[in-house]
């Protein structure tokens, strides 16, 4: 039996002092571990070697994480102390030191004791929405306006930004939310995904939000701060937290964003996104246009529940519902990936709905009305499937097949709702995501 | 002769599903192809997330019957096999006698409609 102690290996930011928590580990001790499994995380803070040196990085993300990696098969054994327990698994109370060995892998092979292996770290940040949602212990943990993940192999990898909901970014997160199946996939990007607090991210909202200038935003707050905090229904906490979150997404274009990425070569800034993640499930067939600005917001239904009864009233008055048929998506679609491709070389990939369901029997079409796409959601799903292909031969998008993999999978048992995927099926869809991405980037 | 509406098992995981709209008034007559309800299935029962995996459903009368008697209101769960509503084939029936069997029926998924409890209540 050979065993490997395991060391922290090299974080490259060179002009900061990092710190790190106790670590925590997601493997108990002599469990069998795989080569690139994660088997566990620690938090870090990057603090500026001197008083006058360089701004903190990550400002805004209070959540900077390392996950932990084996670099090869075999039995796992945790070094004592390793694991502090408690805040100090929690708080950045030690500083990383390179070699600082927190366990070791059981091999088969000749009695003793081999050179310490770095373990494979597994990059993940987030920003908090609001400074006041206190996050605990956990990956990734808090209320979030975006999460991101990266592996400190690569070069400057290029940003795979998901603009998606559930059954785009559900892939990707996987099983706990925090990219671990990426990892262990060998994470080939940089990879963001946003959370669609309040704004469901179609794409007549995402239009707005990437032409929208500061003065434009400016107006939008006065006119929601008059309208929800001074009208007659007296506001709520609801309305706060519901009013600041969807502040935050109209604020803001994460398209425009750039990120701190440690890479090999130290603390870097990501490039523009190479590739942006789009859900055709975001995109209803009616949408809300502001009666005096004109600026659109989709806000899905369940959301509303989280509403106070003045954002309630403000929504009701201030804006007009615009039925949208499939030529209006299409045409939103390309002026969207017009507005964005003007300015930068992103390619869009477009995961497309399951369109059909077992348990559905239509004998008749009388009780539903026309068109049927605005009220049978499998006639929607196909129509908007179709617009896809269309788009895909007019303006070079690539489409994640979810109709046809949920077909392979078997909907009814792994795609339940059109929406959340298994596990499964979600591997499948990440390997499919991961694979038009690299095409795009072998284009380029 | 009497028919029962039961809810059908409308997905594999569905335990309850709740009544969104009632399309049909107790008393009318019923074509092939008139709608009766259209139902939510919500299957976030155990944790509840930011997106919960919500459909919609529309069940719809496959034979002409008159409706004797509703069971259910817009907003409330019921379990899957549960009766919502007795029809009969003759106007004059009374709604309590025996059950022959379960009317047949068609359901489809169909989008969120502006009239639906959901969106409208908190």
């Amino acid at each position: 039996m050979t065993e490997i102690p395991l060391c922290l290996g090299s974080l490259a930011a060179p002009e900061f002092a990092i710190k790190r928590s106790g670590i925590v580990w997601l493997q108990p001790d002599g469990a069998y571990c795989r080569r690139r499994q994660v088997i566990g995380f620690c938090n870090i803070s990057l603090q500026p070697q001197a008083p006058d040196g360089k701004a903190k990085p990550f400002a805004g993300e209070a959540a900077l994480q390392v996950a932990l990696a084996a670099p090869a098969a075999g039995r796992f054994r945790i070094a004592p102390e390793s694991s502090l327990g408690g805040y100090l698994n929690f708080l950045g109370v030690q500083l990383w030191e390179p070699s600082a060995v927190v366990g070791f892998l059981e091999r088969d092979g000749e009695p003793g004791q081999a050179a310490p292996l770095p373990l494979l770290h597994g990059m993940l940040a987030g920003r908090l929405l609001t400074g006041l949602a206190d996050y605990g212990t956990g990956l990734l943990p808090g209320w979030h306006s975006h999460v991101r993940a990266w592996q400190d192999q690569a070069e400057t990898p290029p940003t795979l930004l998901s603009l998606g909901i559930c059954d785009a970014a559900g892939p990707l997160m996987g099983e706990r939310s925090a990219f671990l199946e990426l990892f262990e996939d060998q994470l080939p990007c940089h990879i963001v995904v946003v959370a669609n607090n309040v704004l469901v991210p179609s794409a007549p909202c995402l239009l707005d939000q990437f032409v929208r200038t500061a003065d434009m935003y400016d107006l939008i707050a006065r006119d929601i701060a008059e309208a929800v905090f001074g009208g007659p229904v007296p506001p709520a906490p609801e309305d706060y937290l519901f009013i600041g979150a969807l502040l935050d997404s109209l604020r803001r274009s994460p398209i425009r964003e750039t990120y701190d990425i440690i890479t090999p070569a130290g603390l870097q800034k990501s490039r523009p996104p190479a590739a942006i993640l789009l859900s055709s499930s975001a995109e209803p067939l009616q949408i809300m246009r502001h009666k005096q600005l004109g600026y659109r917001i989709q806000l899905f239904h369940f959301h509303l529940a989280a509403a106070g009864a003045a954002t309630r009233a403000w929504l009701r008055n201030a804006f007009a519902r615009e039925s949208r048929s499939m030529a209006d998506v299409r045409r939103d679609y390309l002026e969207f990936f017009s507005a964005v491709q003007a300015e930068m070389d992103a390619k869009f990939i477009i995961v497309n709905r399951m369109s059909t369901s077992g348990r559905e029997n239509i004998a008749i079409y009388t009780p539903f009305e026309a068109p049927m796409c605005q009220s049978l959601a499998h006639i929607a799903a196909k129509e908007i499937n179709l617009m896809l292909h269309e788009l895909a031969a007019c303006a070079g998008i690539e489409i994640v097949d979810v109709d046809a993999i949920a077909a392979e999978c078997g909907g009814a048992q792994h795609l339940p709702d059109g929406v959340h995927q298994s596990g499964e099926m979600q591997g499948r869809i990440r390997l499919e995501i991961l694979s038009k991405t690299l095409l795009f980037l072998k284009k380029k | 002769m009497l028919f029962s509406l039961n809810i059908p098992k409308l997905n594999e995981h569905v335990t309850s599903v709740r009544i969104e709209t009632i399309h049909a008034a107790a008393g009318a007559r019923l074509a092939v192809g008139a709608r009766i309800v259209d139902v939510s299935v919500d299957l976030s029962d155990l944790y509840a997330q930011d997106c919960p995996p919500i459909s919609f459903h529309r069940i719809v009368l496959r034979e002409a019957l008159w409706l004797r008697r509703l069971l259910v209101a817009p907003g409330q769960f019921v379990e899957p096999g549960a009766c919502i509503a007795i029809l009969a084939d003759d106007a004059a029936e009374a709604p309590d006698g025996d059950i022959a069997r379960p009317v047949r029926i068609m359901t489809a998924g169909i989008t969120h409609q502006p009239e639906m409890w959901i969106g409208n209540h908190a």
